[in-house]
């Protein structure tokens, strides 16, 4: 959970677009979410790490993004789904730039593969210079958006 | 597949696919990087296992060789250390048993604040997961009052 910020800004410039705003916030959950399972499942439930590796895999997203979606009203489950997903297959991707000096952080092909991946782009401990950055991003795309809805406001029926 | 229907046997079967994959990944996991103390105290069992130590504190350093102190236990490293007596590094190697040592594979030095950016990171994070819980339980809560006043409408 350690650059939670960045991984939200990213959500943001995914989602705001999006014109509706409870859809956008299952998003947001989304990318908090593989973070939150982990510190979870090793800080409350005592698990041992590799243990919870699941929910840094791609494959290993699904069930539980399947299974919270079913805590959402009917109608809205497979939107829920799809929008938990993206988000958290957004934070995947943004700690795939991670440099654990090779070692991986994304078992990519899990549960048919243990092989860990990454691209070594940035440290996690640099995350901390990335904060100021994730804020102008909000605010800009939060800008632009408010600009954008103005020129072209939301035509409503009737 | 998001329907009613079966609604317990989709959660259960969810659920269980879960735990399942959670302690499939642990069996598989347990024997790759292994914790350092593990390796130190069978290390024949440990021989020529890739090893990662998120953490560690140089202890001394030689001519061709370094040691240092994770949090579990010290040990050699063979190659050139990238911080002085006191640095703080994280490093990948393979162990050998004969020593015991690690080989460096590759290692980089972590910076003399690195609690201070841990803790500030980590208390923005909680900040982050707190505001789009709020934000979350804003659109999705069952506010009764605000159903009913819009019902008048």
């Amino acid at each position: 959970m350690a650059d939670l910020l960045v991984h939200a800004a990213s959500a943001y410039v995914a989602a705001r677009p999006l014109r509706d705003h409870r859809l956008r916030s299952i998003v947001y959950v989304g990318v908090c979410l593989p973070d939150l399972l982990y510190k979870g499942l090793l800080y409350f439930g005592g698990a041992p790490n590799y243990l919870c590796e699941p929910t840094h895999s791609p494959l290993g997203l699904l069930p539980f993004c399947y299974a919270l979606s079913l805590f959402f009203e009917e109608a809205w489950r497979k939107r829920a789904f799809g929008a938990m997903l993206g988000g958290a297959y957004l934070h995947l991707l943004f700690d795939l730039g991670k440099n654990y000096v090779g070692s991986g952080v994304i078992l990519w092909a899990f549960p048919f593969s243990m092989e860990a991946v990454e691209l070594g782009w940035y440290a996690s401990e640099d995350s901390v210079t990335l904060m100021l950055p994730a804020l102008a991003v909000i605010a800009l795309v939060e800008l632009c958006t408010d600009r954008l809805r103005r020129r072209w406001p939301l035509s409503r029926p009737g | 597949m998001f329907s009613n229907k079966g609604y317990g046997w989709k959660l259960g079967a969810a659920l269980a696919l879960i735990a399942v994959l959670g302690v499939y990944a642990a069996r598989k996991g347990e024997s790759i990087n292994p914790p350092l103390w593990r390796c130190v105290v069978e290390p024949r069992r440990w021989d020529n296992t890739v090893l990662w130590l998120p953490y560690a504190r140089v202890v001394s350093v030689h001519d061709a060789e370094f040691e240092v102190e994770a949090t579990d236990a010290k040990i050699r490293v063979t190659g050139k250390s990238p911080v002085p007596v006191g640095g703080r590094l994280t490093l990948r190697g393979i162990f050998r048993a004969d020593g015991p040592r690690i080989e460096l594979i590759a290692s980089r030095p972590l910076p003399p604040d690195l609690g201070r950016r841990r803790l500030l990171m980590e208390v923005v994070s909680v900040l982050v997961v707190l505001i789009v819980i709020a934000n979350f339980i804003r659109h999705f809560a069952f506010r009764p009052k605000v159903l009913q006043v819009e019902g008048v409408d």
